[in-house]
Formats: structure tokens, C-alpha cells, sequence
């Protein structure tokens, strides 16, 4: 049934866009139609534009995300250890509240325009800080009475921290590891926006630029289309790993409920 | 013999406190909120610094870690491993301490048979039911057979039968495997009744120690009396159509049915019991009334008995009130 009622809006909505294209007063030069898209698609050099693109973005965003959830879930499990979370975790929450791509100009100044590492850093500086914040909290908010009962049935603090706290603070960070990295890929696609000479950015401004409006709007569906697939993702990984064991009514379907 | 001897213990209320529990028997560990009772279970487990000591039959275990006390605590919350299925609970313990698989797979499968748990062993513990999970708790804290077994609390947020039914596990575990059980409770119970000893806390001190018989209520201070109620003398108890009633000077009232109710010569009535109402045909007197934070105490004499109660009118001594009494337990032998 939900299934049906996706598809009916999408149908719906793609047959309005292009019954309003092909016959409203809109020109088609600013709004192209959903066939004019299509067609794009069905161009092999501008698919092998856009592909090449894609993967540009797609490995920025993809090696700067898991730098950043690496170093934050590793620094965050070092510091609640060491118990220096109540030094870091005013530093984490700060850094924290900067939107991701506040960052972008800073790190134009701080590394240049470099094709790589410019969106990698930015990329980071995504996942980093709520990956690192996420952790020490969830660290520090896992059951005591959880550790009580593991250390009298016999368990040793290691055995205690893999088996139990780890797994458990690993699954509340998983819905903010989802946002960050959309954030992420969105923010790589930004950066290639206002700096960057490749990538989906980069792409969708030379479009704009010369007034390709059926490659840009092609561009901007396989950017959305992405973001989708990513909390597609996410949602499987979270009903695999996580939903049994806090119940599935925590978590939210993927916005196409697929 | 559980004996506890405590001088101190580090950011707890608990004050210097000497007492011990019967090896093999119910003991209840009695107090309102915030008294203590926790923190001496965390004590005896040795999940919290102390000093004095805690001995087990004679044998000091101060210097040993929680592990190698031979004890197991089901806190009031159950604490299950929320990443592990009812089965893996259960075994955790066993396989902690390096128990062979085949031993591990049969001693879970006993208690799993024991607790009636064979439905849900492979299920996570957010889609147990409040009972399911206290008997996962339970199982889970036998599996590594303890010397002695701490209940924090384990009646709470029960529902009335399987409050019940968690009652039969306890006392099942205590007679047929021979556990010392130490329970605490904040509430007057079946539990306390068929306890061996029975120990109030309250403030962080220990204001009685001793079988439920030999409680008397007068020694206790007056703020103690108004939560725990009145125990008084009954004639007698009888069966009226499954539900069991005390005599007290002429007066019936609903006792909580226990084995062997007729051997009984005391009842507990808990303060909270006890309804002041305008009309009813069990009438007394106002003899004395006082003021706490939120409500007014009165004590009422019905015949030669003082009842303890709270309410949330002023009345004035002298004035005739009834009272409706839902359930007062049955005490002493």
C-alpha cells in the first residue's frame, strides 16, 4: 500500500512537470521538460561527462566522510577512556554547531584551491565533529546499571567495553552518522560549486553558466537521487544492525518509504 | 551468614551499619526511596568503595572484585544487554567465566525451561514484557549459581499477576535451590511476609533488624510509623468466599491471603492502605493529627487498636471519621 502511494506521487508529479512543460506558458529554455531530461540521459557524452564527475565527488566525499568518522569515533572512544571527555566534549559540541559548509571559505584560505584536499577537509570536517561528539555522549549516557551487572556476572572492563557499551553507543550514533553524511556529500558539491574545476559542482555551474537547463536539472536529479541512495543506506544498516535491538518504531523510513 | 559491618560509604547516605542475613533464607531490605537500600546492595555486590567489611559465612570478600564474590544483583531496572538476544543474556555470565559451550547450552536451556522462557529466547529485550524481562534478569543472575542473589526492587512496575507470578520465582528460587536472596522493596508485600528477617532503612540508617514478628511499631520515630502504618493484634483470621479477613475487636478487614493465614496474630495495616472517608461502617476516632509537606496525619483508635494514616483533609482530634482499609498483611507467627 505505501509502496502504491509513492509511486502514484511520483507519477503524478513527473506527469504534471511534463504536461505543464510541454503545453504551459513556461519556456522551455528555463524549464525543461521531463523528456528534454531524459534525453540527457540518453546522450552517451553526457552521461560519460556526468559519470566522470560523479566519481570525482563521490570519492571526495566518500574518503573525507570516513577520515572524519574514523578519527571522531576513535577520539571519542580514547577520551571517554581516559575520562577527558568533560575537557573535549565543550571543544566537540562547538565545532559541532558550525554548519559544514561555513567551513568551505576558511579552508579555501587555510589549504588553496587544491582539487583534492580542499573537498576532502571539507568532507571531514563534516563527519568529524558530530562523529566525535556523538560518541563521547553516547559513551557517556550507556546504562550504568548495564556495566553493574556485566562486572558482578564475571566480565572484565575490556570485555565489558566491546561487548556491551561499544555496541550500544555505536547504535545511537547512527542517525547522526546518517545526516553527516548526506551533509557531506552535499557540502563536496558545494565546494566544487564556488572553487573546484571538476566534480558534480564544478559541472552543474559551467550548465548554469551557458544555459544547459535540461544537463543542470539532470545534474541536480543525480545529486538528489544520491542523497536518497545514501539514506537508503543508512536505513538498511540501521534495520540490520540496530532496529531488534531498540525496536522498529524508532526508525523512520527513508523519505520514498521504500 | 551474610554479615555486614559498614563505617562509611564514599558520596552514599548509607551511615554506619551493622547487620547480617541468613544464609539460604528471604531477607527484605524495607525503606522508602532514597534510604539507602540500593546502595547496600551495591555494597554487598562490592560495586561501590566502603569501608567496613562484608563477609560471606565467615569469609571477608572486601579485597575481591565483584566477580569473585559469589553473588548476583538484578537491579530494579533489569539492565538487560540490549545487543543480545534473552539466550545470550543468560549466557553471558557463563561464558564470561570460560564455561564450555555444552555446559553453557544446558544450563541456559534449564533456566529458560525454569522461568518459562522458551518463547521469547531468541528475542531482543526491547520486545519483552516488564515480566518477561524480570525473569530474563532473574535467569540471567542464577546462571552463574551466586552464593547469594541481591533483588533490587523486583515487584516494581509489575502488573498485579505477574507481580504475583515474579513473586512464586523468588520464592521458588530461595526454597528450591537453597539461595541466600536479600530484596529490597519500598513497598509492604507479600515478599515481606515470607521473609526470614526483615531490616528498615531509613535515612541511611538501619532502624530495626529482626523477623517480622518481633517488629513493633511504637519504637519506630513518628515519621517511620506514618509510612510503614500499624501493627496490631487480631483475633483472628477466616475465608469468606476466597478472600481473607483479619478479626480485630469486632471489626473485619481485608488481609492479604497467605499460607496458613489462622497461624498469624499480627497485622501490618500500611499507612497508604488506609482511605478516610465520610461514611463507612468501620468507624473510629480522631486521637491525635499532624502536618507533613503534603498531607495531614491522623492516627485513629478502632477499639483498642491505633490506626496510622495519611489524608489529604485536616481533621481535628476527637472527631469521629470511617475508614476503609484495602489491605493489610498478615504478620507474625
Amino acid at each position: 500500500m505505501r509502496r502504491l502511494q509513492v509511486l502514484i506521487s511520483l507519477g503524478t508529479f513527473l506527469l504534471l512537470w511534463e504536461l505543464v512543460t510541454e503545453l504551459g506558458p513556461i519556456p522551455r529554455a528555463l524549464v525543461p521538460s521531463l523528456t528534454d531530461v531524459v534525453s540527457v540521459f540518453m546522450s552517451s557524452s553526457s552521461v560519460y561527462l556526468i559519470a566522470v564527475n560523479y566519481g570525482l565527488t563521490a570519492l571526495r566525499a566518500f574518503s573525507g566522510f570516513v577520515l572524519g568518522l574514523a578519527g571522531g569515533i576513535g577520539l571519542g572512544v580514547l577520551f571517554s577512556i581516559r575520562s577527558m571527555h568533560n575537557y573535549i566534549q565543550p571543544v566537540a559540541t562547538l565545532f559541532f554547531a558550525v554548519p559544514s559548509v561555513a567551513w568551505v571559505p576558511i579552508l579555501i584560505v587555510w589549504i588553496g584551491i587544491k582539487e583534492f584536499e580542499l573537498p576532502v577537509a571539507a568532507s571531514f570536517l563534516c563527519s568529524f565533529p558530530p562523529a566525535l561528539y556523538g560518541m563521547i555522549n553516547a559513551l557517556r549516557t550507556v546504562d550504568r546499571e548495564q556495566v553493574d551487572v556485566a562486572m558482578v556476572l564475571g566480565a572484565r572492563p575490556q570485555t565489558i567495553f566491546t561487548r556491551i557499551v561499544l555496541p550500544q553507543a555505536l547504535l545511537k550514533i547512527i542517525p547522526l552518522i546518517k545526516t553527516e553524511a548526506v551533509m557531506a556529500w552535499k557540502t563536496v558539491f558545494v565546494t566544487e560549486m564556488i572553487a573546484l574545476s571538476s566534480g558534480l559542482g564544478y559541472l552543474a555551474m559551467v550548465y548554469a553558466t551557458t544555459i544547459e537547463m535540461s544537463s543542470l536539472i539532470a545534474v541536480v536529479l543525480v545529486l538528489a537521487l544520491t542523497t536518497l541512495a545514501i539514506v537508503q543506506v543508512f536505513d538498511l544498516i540501521e534495520r540490520r544492525f540496530s532496529s531488534r535491538w531498540v525496536g522498529e518504531s524508532r526508525w523512520l523510513r527513508s523519505p520514498l518509504g521504500l | 551468614m551474610v554479615e555486614v559491618t559498614l563505617r562509611s560509604v564514599r558520596n552514599f547516605i548509607l551511615k554506619s551499619i551493622s547487620t547480617s542475613f541468613p544464609s539460604g533464607k528471604l531477607s527484605v531490605i524495607l525503606g522508602p526511596n532514597g534510604a539507602g537500600k540500593t546502595t547496600l546492595l551495591k555494597v554487598i555486590a562490592g560495586l561501590v568503595d566502603y569501608e567496613g567489611s562484608v563477609c560471606f559465612d565467615g569469609e571477608c570478600v572486601d579485597e575481591l572484585p565483584p566477580y569473585e564474590r559469589g553473588v548476583s544483583y538484578v537491579p530494579q531496572s533489569n539492565a538487560l544487554f540490549a545487543n543480545m538476544t534473552v539466550w545470550d543474556n543468560i549466557a553471558f555470565g557463563l561464558r564470561i567465566r570460560g564455561f564450555n559451550e555444552e555446559y553453557t547450552r544446558k544450563k541456559v536451556k534449564e533456566l529458560i525451561e525454569m522461568f518459562s522462557l522458551g518463547s521469547v529466547a531468541h528475542r531482543y529485550p526491547v520486545t519483552l514484557s516488564g515480566g518477561e524481562a524480570r525473569k530474563v534478569a532473574l535467569a540471567r543472575a542464577l546462571a552463574v549459581d551466586p552464593k547469594v542473589l541481591l533483588l533490587d526492587e523486583p515487584f516494581t512496575n509489575l502488573d498485579v499477576e505477574t507481580r504475583a507470578a515474579v513473586e512464586q520465582e523468588v520464592m521458588m528460587t530461595v526454597k528450591k535451590l537453597g539461595r541466600t536472596v536479600l530484596l529490597v522493596t519500598h513497598t509492604i508485600e507479600k515478599a515481606v511476609v515470607n521473609a526470614e528477617k526483615l531490616h528498615i532503612l531509613w535515612g541511611g540508617e538501619l532502624l530495626f533488624s529482626g523477623r517480622l514478628s518481633e517488629l513493633s511499631t511504637e519504637v519506630l520515630p513518628e515519621d517511620v510509623r506514618y509510612w510503614l502504618g500499624s501493627i496490631i493484634e487480631v483475633d483472628g483470621f477466616y475465608h469468606d468466599e476466597g478472600l481473607c479477613y483479619a478479626e480485630v475487636n469486632g471489626f473485619k478487614i481485608p488481609v492479604t491471603c497467605v499460607r496458613e493465614v489462622r497461624r498469624f496474630r499480627k497485622v501490618l495495616i500500611p499507612a497508604a492502605a488506609v482511605k478516610i472517608c465520610r461514611k463507612g461502617w468501620l468507624k473510629g476516632k480522631v486521637v491525635s493529627t499532624g502536618r507533613s509537606r503534603t498531607y495531614f496525619r491522623v492516627s485513629v483508635r478502632l477499639g483498642d487498636a491505633v490506626i496510622y494514616a495519611i489524608t489529604p483533609i485536616q481533621l481535628k482530634s476527637g472527631e469521629v471519621v470511617s475508614l476503609r482499609i484495602s489491605e493489610a498483611i498478615p504478620l507474625g507467627d
